[in-house]
């Protein structure tokens, strides 16, 4: 993003943290892809995905004054879109790939992303947050030091205890425990 | 290190990076969310424009009366004087006579304890209390940027029986107080206290409790916990069998006893069940007394009905402090309708209403993609008029479930809305259930614009 545009992003999100409609559908708008990708890389098909892009949007509006830094507006969008995810996917407790958009489109042939979705099964939603954040959103690990308040070198440890334990569960395979 | 789960994690990004996604589905998932959420807001708001114009009202009140209060009574001028932060409380109790005679005679209890989280500060300001049952009084303090905050619930808890509240209001979501102000007081009522606790092999009354205010910041709820202890009082409460039968038209009504407490009243009503008209609601039922002193319902409106509706418990201010030596129960204005219209009829097949009341609220029945809607025509009025079940021919009974509805074991459920139209009515839609259904689908009625009167008082006293 260029600064005229995160300069630019920071007014929407004040307006529509004031209220203004239009604002907060811009906003939405903006997103609506990556909210969509998180969406379907937790439930896997565009049923559930678009089910939980409308949730998301409901609960953003209904929440918005809770914005506390509008820089990080996207990040907090995907954090209530994980949060969502998370619920659904504790509530279901199904087979997430069958059926999945993914194996209509040929991805799932692919082992090694079976691989990666099953280890990432066995991590804990934090765990699970934290690695989306960063190797999916691509947000700065000091940008989520600052979003959660935990200092950056914490952020790390934390990290890097994700990606032992994500080894761990490729280390598991074909023995695998559903979290 | 761990550049392999790196370079899997990268995979895996490219691999959804891929995944087709229609613009037009996307729009329209994000146009239904926005609905909702707007729907939803409207619907607030209103309440809250309700709530607001009638604390404008409430504080014309007070301003008129607190002075006319003060000249009028010496001890309450010296009550007002003495106890600290009396002021919100009088606010609070302003329009209800029986809880202002309370103040007068000493029955408040103030307590101010306070615990404050992240910048919002909950005070337990005080009780009034007494053998019975108890008023709570609290007041929330925030900083503007914490503001809105939603009361999720509010209990009591008794410190032996810690799991099983005493009593516990949990708001599901829609139903849930908002607080805007800075400073922001209100009151919970509580008929009955059962805080007992075992001493050898009797029963003795506990006096020490623990209140808990559950307040949602944003999707967070943040729990205060504020232990406290009171004294109940002695004074015995009044209780006056009465079993006197009133004609209300042709509706025949017992008076079956009045039981009055210091803090609430409560007046016990049998109705035969011979009588031709379904009874909703006794909104305008208060005592007097001959020098024209009221007491009205409770503000809070309660009133336990038993499910056939033949008997009824009301709760109302109470003239426990009656200045004069007579006291009457006054019925007014009672909302009821012909038993054989206390019900609509909807035909799925033929799309229409088979049958409605006279003057009917109910229009625009539509059924389309197996949903069913129709709009009541509230004027403004929003005591939801249908029951939120109906039975099919067969007597197979559905619930219409919302978004924060608890559900019960083994009821069935279909799901439905309650939206609020432009011309102040409100909408009803909800999904014909999967299973086969013999039609007319039957809606009972649970309140209804009419009413019936007639000049009729009981002594009491």
């Amino acid at each position: 993003m260029k600064w005229g545009e995160i300069l630019n992003e920071k007014i929407l999100v004040k307006k529509a943290i004031k209220g203004e409609e239009e604002a907060f559908l811009a906003l939405i708008h903006s997103y609506e892809e990556a909210l969509y990708r998180t969406a379907i890389s937790y439930l896997k098909n565009e049923g559930d995905a678009l089910e939980a892009i409308q949730e998301v949007t409901y609960r953003a509006y209904r929440s918005i004054k809770t914005v506390k830094e509008p820089a990080y507006f996207k990040t907090w969008l995907i954090r209530i879109m994980m949060n969502y995810c998370h619920d659904v996917i504790k509530k279901s407790n199904r087979e997430v790939l069958e059926e999945s958009i993914l194996t209509m489109q040929g991805i799932t042939e692919d082992l090694t992303f079976l691989e990666v979705e099953e280890a990432l099964l066995t991590l804990s939603d934090y765990e699970r947050e934290l690695l989306h954040l960063k190797y999916f959103e691509d947000v700065k690990i000091k940008d989520i030091a600052v979003m959660w308040n935990t200092p950056e070198g914490t952020i790390k440890t934390r990290l890097h205890k994700a990606l032992r334990a994500l080894r761990a569960g490729f280390e598991e395979k074909g023995d695998v425990k559903r979290v | 290190m761990f550049e392999e789960e790196k370079k899997k994690l990268e995979q895996r990004k490219k691999s959804i990076d891929q995944v087709d996604v229609s613009k037009d589905k996307l729009h329209a998932a994000i146009r239904s969310g926005f609905e909702k959420a707007k729907k939803e807001k409207l619907l607030k708001r209103t309440k809250l424009i309700k709530r607001s114009s009638w604390s404008i009202v409430v504080a014309a009140i007070l301003l008129i009366s607190f002075i006319t209060s003060v000249t009028v009574s010496p001890a309450f001028a010296n009550k007002v004087a003495s106890i600290p932060g009396i002021e919100r409380i009088i606010d609070l109790i302003q329009q209800d006579r029986g809880l202002i005679a309370a103040v007068e005679n000493d029955f408040y209890q103030p307590l101010n304890l306070s615990q404050e989280k992240n910048g919002i500060t909950v005070t337990l300001d005080g009780v009034i209390a007494d053998r019975n049952g108890m008023v709570i009084f609290y007041s929330v303090q925030s900083k503007k940027k914490n503001l809105p905050l939603e009361i999720e619930y509010l209990k009591l808890i008794d410190e032996y029986y810690g799991s099983f509240p005493l009593h516990d209001t949990t708001f599901w979501g829609s139903g849930s107080p908002i607080i805007e102000k800075k400073v922001f007081s209100s009151m919970m009522t509580l008929e009955t206290v059962e805080a007992l606790e075992i001493e050898g092999d009797r029963k003795v009354f506990n006096s020490k409790l623990l209140w808990e205010i559950g307040l949602k910041n944003g999707d967070k709820v943040e729990q205060f916990q504020i232990p406290f202890k009171f004294t109940k009082t002695d004074l015995a409460s009044k209780t006056i069998d009465l079993n006197k039968e009133v004609t209300i038209e042709g509706q025949r009504i017992i008076v079956e006893k009045v039981t009055i407490n210091p803090i609430r009243a409560e007046v016990k009503l049998k109705m035969d069940p011979n009588n031709s008209k379904k009874i909703f609601s006794f909104d305008n039922l208060k005592f007097t007394n001959d020098i024209g002193d009221e007491w009205i319902l409770n503000n809070t409106g309660t009133a336990f009905r038993n499910l056939d509706g033949t008997e009824w418990t009301i709760t109302m201010q109470s003239p426990y402090f009656n200045q004069s030596d007579n006291l009457k129960l006054v019925f007014g204005k009672i909302e009821a309708i012909d038993k054989d219209d206390a019900f609509i009829l909807i035909d799925t097949e033929s799309k229409k209403f088979v049958k409605q009341p006279e003057k009917s609220l109910f229009s625009n029945l539509e059924i389309e993609n197996n949903k069913v809607s129709f709009i009541m025509n509230m004027d403004g009025d929003y005591k939801l008029p249908v029951s939120s079940s109906f039975l099919d021919s067969e007597g197979k009974e559905f619930f219409i479930k919302h978004d924060f509805t608890n559900y019960l074991p083994g009821k069935k459920y279909v799901q439905g809305t309650l939206m609020k139209t432009a011309e102040k009515g409100l909408k009803l839609e909800f999904e014909l259930p999967s299973e086969t259904i013999k039609n007319p689908l039957r809606f009972d009625l649970n309140y209804y614009p009419t009413w019936i009167e007639e000049d009729v008082e009981v002594e009491v006293e």
